[in-house]
C-alpha cells in the first residue's frame, strides 16, 4: 500500500459518521474491519466459536440500532469493544445461572479440570495444535476479570488507556490486572514455557 | 522473598520497557541474583509473545448475509409475522432457503408498508448496483468489499419491487443465476438456516 493510499483510507470515526448519515456501505466496511478481530476476542473470552459468532452478530446489530448514540468524543474501537465485552460478560453470567440450576453440574468446578496431570503429555505438545488447545483451556480457567484484560492486551494488542476505557476501570488497575493475569497464566502453563 | 513479590509486580512494565532507569537497574540486578524471578520473567515474556500468535479464527462465510437479514427483519417486521416466516422456512432446501427468506421479507415489507424507525431520517436501504460498485475514490483496495460480498450486498439491496418482479416471473434465469453464485461462494448450510431462530431475532 502506498503512502497516498494509506492516507485515503477512511478512519473508523469517518465511517461511523457516514453511517450515521445513512450510508450503509460505510456500515458494511465497519463490519468488514471489525468482524474477525471481535470474533477472536469473544472466542477467547467465551471459549466457544459458535457462541462467539452469534455474539459478534449481536454486537453489530447493536451498532446498527444505536448508531445515533455513538459520539465522536470516544474512539469507535473503544465503543464497539465495550459493546462486545458487555455482551460477553452478560453471556457468562447467564451461563453461571444455568450452571447453578443444573443438578448435573453440582460439585463440578472448572478447577477439577487439571490438564497438567492427565491430558498433558510432553510428546504431544510437539504438535502446535495441542499446545494451542492447552493454552486456550488455561485462558478459560482464568477468572473473567483477568481473562478480559489479558485478551485485550495480549491478543488484541490494545493500549492500556483504551482497555481502561473499555473495561471502565482505572488505568493503574488495568495494568496490575494484566500483570497478575500474566503471572497466573504463566504459572498454569509452566510446562509449556520451559526454555 | 518479600523483595520478589515487589519485583513480580513490575514484570509487565519491565518486559514492555515502561520502567524508569532507576527501577530498571534495580530490577535487573535482582534478576542476576534470583533464578526464580529470572525464570518468571522469561516465561511471562514467552507467554506474551505466544498469545499474539494464537490461531485466528474467521467468521463463517454467510456472516454478512445473516447480519443483513437480521437487520432487515428487526427493522421491518413484527413479532407475529416473523414467527410465521421462520416456521415456514424451507429448511430442507438450504440452497434456496436464505434467498427465499429475503424475498419473503421483501414482500412482507412491501405488503405491510411498515415505517422503519431505524431508517428515518436516513435514506432507504436500497442502493443500486451502479452506486455500490463505483466509488473508487473513497476506499483503498483492502476497504472495498470483495466481489462475493458485493453480490450479496446488491441482491440484498435490490428494491422490493424488483424482487417481486423476479418472483412474478417465477424467478427469471439471470436472477436465479445471481442467487446461485451467491450461494456457492457463501455455502449456506442447513445448520445456518436452522440456527436462525425466533428468539435470536426478536428483542
Ligand atoms: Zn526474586
Amino acid at each position: 500500500m502506498t503512502h497516498e493510499e494509506k492516507t485515503k483510507k477512511p478512519s473508523d470515526e469517518e465511517l461511523i459518521e457516514r453511517f450515521q448519515n445513512g450510508d450503509l456501505y460505510a456500515f458494511d466496511l465497519i463490519v468488514k474491519r471489525y468482524k474477525n478481530q471481535l470474533l477472536n476476542f469473544v472466542y477467547r473470552f467465551l471459549g466457544n466459536s459458535e457462541e462467539a459468532e452469534d455474539l459478534v452478530q449481536e454486537t453489530f446489530l447493536r451498532v446498527y440500532r444505536n448508531r445515533k448514540a455513538y459520539q465522536k468524543v470516544a474512539k469507535f474501537s473503544t465503543w464497539i469493544y465495550t459493546i462486545a465485552g458487555n455482551l460477553a460478560k452478560t453471556e457468562l453470567r447467564k451461563r453461571k445461572r444455568r450452571k447453578f440450576f443444573s443438578i448435573t453440574d453440582l460439585g463440578y468446578d472448572d478447577k477439577d479440570y487439571d490438564i497438567s496431570d492427565e491430558a498433558f503429555n510432553p510428546e504431544k505438545t510437539v504438535d502446535g495444535s495441542i499446545k494451542e488447545e492447552i493454552i486456550h483451556q488455561e485462558i478459560q480457567s482464568l477468572s473473567p476479570k483477568f481473562r478480559e484484560v489479558i485478551l485485550l492486551r495480549d491478543v488484541q494488542e490494545l493500549s492500556y488507556e483504551e482497555i481502561s476505557k473499555i473495561v471502565n476501570i482505572p488505568l493503574g488497575t488495568v495494568k496490575s490486572r494484566v500483570n497478575r493475569g500474566r503471572l497466573k497464566l504463566q504459572e498454569k502453563l509452566k510446562h509449556l514455557l520451559k526454555n | 522473598m518479600k523483595k520478589c513479590k515487589r519485583f513480580k509486580r513490575l514484570i509487565s512494565d519491565y518486559i514492555e520497557g515502561a520502567l524508569n532507569v532507576t527501577d530498571k537497574t534495580s530490577f535487573e540486578s535482582h534478576l542476576q541474583d534470583c533464578v526464580n524471578c529470572a525464570d518468571t520473567v522469561s516465561r511471562v515474556t514467552k507467554l506474551s509473545t505466544r498469545m499474539k500468535k494464537l490461531k485466528h479464527i474467521k467468521t463463517s462465510e454467510d456472516f454478512n448475509t445473516v447480519l443483513h437479514t437480521r437487520i432487515r427483519i428487526e427493522s421491518g417486521i413484527g413479532r407475529r409475522r416473523l414467527h410465521e416466516i421462520v416456521w415456514s422456512w424451507p429448511a430442507k432446501v438450504p440452497v434456496y432457503g436464505m434467498a427465499l427468506a429475503i424475498i419473503v421479507i421483501a414482500v412482507v415489507l412491501v405488503l405491510e408498508q411498515i415505517d422503519n424507525p431505524y431508517q428515518s431520517p436516513a435514506p432507504a436501504p436500497y442502493i443500486n448496483a451502479e452506486w455500490y460498485g463505483g466509488n473508487p475514490d473513497q476506499q483503498t483496495s483492502s476497504d472495498i468489499l470483495t466481489e462475493t460480498e458485493n453480490v450479496i450486498y446488491v441482491i440484498e439491496r435490490t428494491s422490493p419491487e424488483k424482487l417481486i418482479q423476479s418472483q412474478g416471473q417465477s424467478l427469471n434465469s439471470s436472477y436465479l443465476d445471481s442467487i446461485n453464485r451467491t450461494q456457492d461462494s457463501d455455502s449456506l448450510t442447513l445448520r445456518n438456516s436452522q440456527s436462525y431462530q425466533v428468539n435470536q431475532i426478536v428483542y
